[in-house]
């Protein structure tokens, strides 16, 4: 039967609600807080995604979802009404500038149109976009590097060549006029110069008079979500009736998918550190807040237990009251998540800098994410809390007999029939009264010693950070100073070291001991068996391996691979860790002595070190005096445009030489190459041997240095700022003391959201503890008035009151030091192997310095609810329950 | 003597047009060992008066003499101590300490006083009252009467100057109230103890040597029985 009792029953839920008004404050309060911290952490987390994703797409140079290239105008027009695709834009590229300043980073001259313009992460700064023909934009670096100061209207000829992948147009020169600017990113891997879509067309139509090809249009692509966008991209390029794996064929479609979005997602996914991370402190805070909210309407409820069962012996069913009792915290909900979404969001806006700064991204990368799922999901999460919290005391009243309920006094569930007399003393009524109510006690205790437990874990998280370990792990000497390029990952030709810059740094610092690392200029090969090649292959897939295997040249079992060789001077030899067999040989220089690199992971653990060759074993090392990628197929060198599964490398000029492995070692990371190729062996000869072997000039990677001590540490630190902060410096420099800071920071960083945490959960928890005292005392007052008037004096009330809040704080502090010696250890372990640079120490400080203030609490939270309650006089507070 | 003694005692609640007069000027004398009702209907303002004369509420004007003291001249905390010393209260609602058990109920003024209880006496109380079997009961284990009597039994066990009752058999059927009052009367008589007991009840106020009748704040007349 369906009855329309709705409205009556919100109009109680209502009336009733607003009855009880501190009650509501204090539930209010708590789901808020429940909501912050389901808001920051979701803001964090979400902007740590979102500024990755950023960070991505600037270094690729866009946001596009994808780009169908080389697309021809009909193509163009059915990709654009396709109906998966929701946005395009256009590109015209005419040709690039590689040459002088350019050569670091190439400027691309090309037309875009203003999709394009706007997902390439071009903001103009001042102006407008082309529109007549002769105009341009650039970046300010650009117009740097050309020597013109950014003002409109600004004459800039360039000279560039009209080539792109497929054929060669020879220089042009034009100039062109400045229309507007913006600021380069230093992560941006193209200088972009965009020109009118007018002089585009006019120079393309010149182009085809002398019967070249029209020039690349490539079309980048929205789609309606970064789901699945290589399946999207595929779909439409089916339905439209092309195809992208025959380019003779003429229907041929070639794209290309941002991993930008490939890459976050999956690497989101990937972590089960975090993901592990991210739920257990999802569950810690639907506990907290459970903990909490469950024991406010646990508490009202056992307030209100007449009046629901006056309700029931009127005829309001169980389920009503249950609906009503949800009504309430909902309500409750409405008011308290909106306030819970704002502040929370606010503390994930402020900390997401100070988080992403402590990443490799650096914190301009920063991007805090505005996802209205960080919003839906804290609510949602919040609300869930609080159903859940309220659904015990709603299953409580609604159980109860209006008949019990009548006669129910606040000693519910008092089980015992006597008492051992000990005397009416304070402190053993102060504990009797703790006993009254252990459910609630044992929940309040709980939900103290829990803050203090993560105020522990937060103490050992942060303070386990060992700086030695770390120090180790990050640089290997006092100094290391190279180019920008060699810190950066991004070795080329110019990256050496000059003599002049070692040689003034050598004059200007005190050196203790110092060498520099070489590397060979052109390519080199090694020849590995299959298992050895496996073994160095860590990133690659099966598939991807057996394409290398099949498409590299052999010499009988042996597969051709490159070689990293680094040539060490001796100081640097000295900070090898030798694995197998020993360095001595590499001394005697008719001995060809090499030592091979073993990958470690991050606990410095070398990794499959079965499969790399033996001390005394031979190895053939090919230097490559010439040499380039060709198309398999044809045979002729390779294109941008080759598929990589014909890629083969090809060795014009080369000579062989033949080493003896005379060890296995460990390179630390910051004097080693610091990146490796997907396939072969890392490994390290002397410098006079390498010289001596390969045939040409080697290129010096860094120069390493120890200072004798702390002074010279601090001038050295300060010259060598000096010599590589000027702007137009390409030198860099790591030290000791830049790791140490780093450190700190890093340290500071999890302090500070260890702190932020801990100081939210220590509310709850106060909280808690209040509401349980101001409870406890309201509930009594009319016990408190009899036992005045029975003539216990306004101090012996208070002392009693003081005690059972010591009591309260005695049994935190005793329960807390219980939970953290059990649970210390564990964590412990676990995040030593979680992260490398965790040293674990047993501590119980945070426990004592908790205590004093927990303490505090005790006594000044009673004292505050008894000034309350003592406004009223004996007589009133007897009559007041009568 | 006169162990109790109230003069031109008046309370007044609100001002003006809301001006309530509770008390309006009583005058009252109780002699040593006396058993006096006090008896009004709702709002006569008898329990102000109880209230008033235990220095619980401090009057509007008037003085209270007990044993010789006036009490509204005592400050707060002293005025606590004097009550706990020389005023029992036995009230309707028996309020019993529900954590604490009969023996700690009972000797909870003398043991906030920092005194010994006199184990004699309460000894001789208990029996009295016929609580020896329920020493160690927690107050939630006992009936409405059995409550009532550790609620006497507390009151007596400070051997107070006078014993204030408001409304004792106010929540007991009228079999419990008979044994009760007979159990206080002779209690009284054993202790020789003066009681001061308000009540609706007429019946009931006929077991006092002497019944006061209070309305809108006067008392109207002393009625004296003479004891067999």
């Amino acid at each position: 039967m369906k009855v329309k009792n709705r409205k009556i029953i919100r109009q109680l839920s209502m009336r009733s609600f607003r009855a009880s008004g501190k009650r509501n404050l204090i539930a209010v309060t708590a789901i808020a807080l429940t909501t912050i911290l389901f808001t920051s952490l979701f803001t964090i987390a979400l902007s740590i995604n979102s500024s990755y994703q950023a960070y991505t797409f600037r270094q690729i140079g866009g946001y596009a979802h994808g780009t169908y290239k080389e697309v021809t105008d009909e193509q163009m027009e059915a990709i654009k009404s396709h109906r998966k695709v929701k946005e395009v834009g256009r590109r015209i590229t005419a040709g690039v500038m590689s040459e002088g300043n350019f050569s670091k980073i190439p400027a691309e001259i090309s037309y875009m149109d203003s999709n394009q313009t706007k997902w390439s992460y071009i903001e103009l700064e001042k102006g407008h976009e082309p529109e007549k023909k002769n105009e341009i934009i650039m970046d300010t670096k650009a117009l740097e590097l050309l020597g013109i100061s950014p003002v409109i209207g600004a004459k800039i000829t360039l000279t560039y060549d009209l080539t792109d992948k497929s054929q060669s147009g020879g220089q042009r020169t034009d100039t062109f006029v400045l229309s507007g600017w913006w600021k380069f990113d230093e992560i941006s891997p193209v200088h972009f110069m965009n020109v009118s879509e007018l002089y585009i067309n006019e120079l393309e139509a010149e182009m085809k008079n002398e019967g070249l090809r029209a020039f690349r249009t490539d079309l980048s692509v929205m789609l309606p979500t970064s789901l699945n966008i290589e399946e999207t991209m595929e779909k439409v390029e089916q339905d439209l009736g092309y195809q992208n794996t025959d380019p003779d064929a003429g229907d041929y479609l070639r794209f290309g998918v941002n991993w930008g979005y490939t890459s976050a997602q999956t690497d989101s996914q990937a972590d089960p550190g975090i993901i592990a991370a991210i739920a257990t402190f999802i569950f810690l805070v639907v506990f907290t807040g459970y903990l909490i909210i469950y024991n406010i309407f646990q508490i009202s409820v056992t307030g209100d237990i007449r009046f629901y069962g006056l309700l029931k012996t009127i005829g309001v069913t169980p389920g009503q009251l249950k609906r009503m009792i949800r009504q309430q915290a909902l309500f409750l909900c409405l008011i308290g998540c909106p306030v819970g979404l704002a502040v929370g969001y606010l503390i994930g806006y402020l900390f997401v800098p100070i988080v992403i700064s402590r990443t490799t991204l650096g914190e301009v990368s920063t991007v805090v994410s505005t996802s209205p799922w960080i919003f839906v999901g804290a609510a949602l999460f919040s609300i869930a809390t609080v159903l859940l919290s309220c659904s015990r005391p709603g299953r409580m009243a609604s159980k109860v007999s209006p008949v019990e309920a009548v006669k129910y006094t606040e000693v519910p569930c008092y089980r015992k029939k006597e008492r051992k007399t000990r005397g009416a003393h304070l402190q053993q009524m102060a504990y009797a009264n703790l006993g009254r109510n252990r459910k609630k006690t044992f929940l309040v205790i709980l939900s103290l010693s829990l803050a203090i437990v993560l105020l522990a874990v937060t103490f050992l998280f942060a303070n386990g950070f060992s700086m030695e370990k770390y120090l180790k792990n990050q640089i290997c000497a006092d100094f290391i100073v190279g180019n920008t390029d060699y810190f950066r990952f991004r070795l080329s030709e110019d990256s050496a070291l000059s003599r002049e810059t070692v040689h003034e740094i050598k004059e200007n610092t005190k050196v203790e001991k110092g060498g520099e690392a070489w590397a060979v200029p052109g390519d080199t090969m090694s020849w590995l068996s299959e298992e050895q090649l496996r073994a160095t292959a860590m990133m690659a897939s099966e598939n991807e391996i057996s394409q290398y295997i099949k498409r590299e040249e052999k010499r009988g079992d042996l597969i051709q691979t490159n070689i990293q060789i680094e040539g060490m001077d001796d100081a640097l030899l000295d900070k090898l860790t030798v694995l197998e067999g020993s360095l001595d040989a590499m001394k005697d220089t008719k001995e060809h002595a090499i030592a091979i690199n073993v990958p470690v992971d991050d606990y410095g653990d070398p990794q499959s070190i079965e499969s790399y060759p033996k001390p005394g074993e031979k190895l053939t090392v090919t230097y490559v005096d010439e040499g380039y990628y060709i198309d398999s197929r044809t045979g002729e060198k390779s294109t941008d445009a080759t598929p990589e599964q014909y890629m083969k490398y090809y060795a014009a000029k080369s000579h062989d030489v033949e080493y003896t492995v005379c060890a296995l070692i460990t390179v630390p990371h910051s004097i080693s190459y610091r990146t490796s190729y997907m396939y072969g062996f890392d490994a390290v000869i002397p410098t006079e041997q390498l010289k001596r072997d390969c045939g040409s000039h080697l290129q010096s990677l860094f120069y390493m240095f120890d200072v004798p001590d702390r002074n010279a540490e601090k001038e050295a630190e300060s010259f060598l700022a000096e010599m590589t902060g000027g702007a137009s410096s390409d030198l860099m420099y790591e030290s000791k003391e830049l790791v140490r800071e780093n450190f700190q920071s890093f340290q500071q960083m999890f302090q500070l959201l260890g702190g932020t945490l801990c100081a939210i959960v220590g509310i709850v928890g106060i909280l808690n503890f209040f509401n349980a005292i101001l409870t406890g005392i309201l509930s009594r007052k009319r016990e408190f008035a009899m036992l005045q008037s029975i003539g216990m004096t306004g101090k012996q009330l208070k002392k009693m009151l003081i005690l059972e809040g010591l009591l309260y704080a005695g049994a935190t502090i005793v329960v807390s030091l219980i939970l953290v010696v059990a649970v210390e250890p564990l964590i412990g372990h676990l995040l030593e192997s979680m992260f490398w640079f965790f040293e674990y120490h047993f501590t119980v400080t945070a426990v004592f310095v908790a205590a004093p203030f927990f303490l505090a609490l005790g006594v000044l939270l009673p004292l505050l609810v008894y000034r309350n309650i003592a406004k009223m006089t004996i007589v009133e507070r007897l009559r007041e329950s009568e | 003597m006169a162990v109790l003694k109230a003069e031109n005692l008046k309370k007044i609640y609100g001002s003006g047009s809301n001006e309530v007069k509770a008390l309006d000027g009583v005058d009252l004398m109780v002699e040593k060992g006396e058993f006096v009702a006090v008896v009004g209907t709702s709002g006569s303002g008898k329990s102000t008066l109880l209230h008033m004369l235990g220095g619980l509420d401090r009057p509007t004007s008037g003085k209270v003499y007990v044993d010789g003291e006036d009490i509204f001249s005592l400050k707060d905390e002293e005025l606590t101590i004097f009550r706990r010393r020389k005023i029992g209260f036995v009230f309707q609602a028996y309020n019993l300490v529900p954590v604490l058990n009969v023996y700690e109920n009972i000797v909870l003024p003398v043991e906030l006083d920092g005194k010994h209880a006199d184990e004699e006496l309460i000894g001789s109380i208990l029996k009295t009252l016929g609580l020896e079997e329920k020493v160690r009961s927690l107050p939630g284990q006992l009936s409405g009467g059995q409550q009532q009597r550790v609620a006497i039994a507390r009151a007596l066990a400070s051997k107070p100057a006078i014993l204030l009752c408001d409304e004792p058999t106010g929540n007991l059927d009228s079999r419990t109230s008979q044994d009760v009052l007979s159990l206080l009367k002779i209690s009284s008589q054993r202790y020789l103890q003066t009681i001061v007991m308000i009540t609706h009840n007429e019946e009931i106020a006929q077991l006092a040597d002497r019944i006061i009748r209070i309305e809108d704040g006067h008392i109207l007349r002393h009625e004296r029985e003479e004891m067999i």
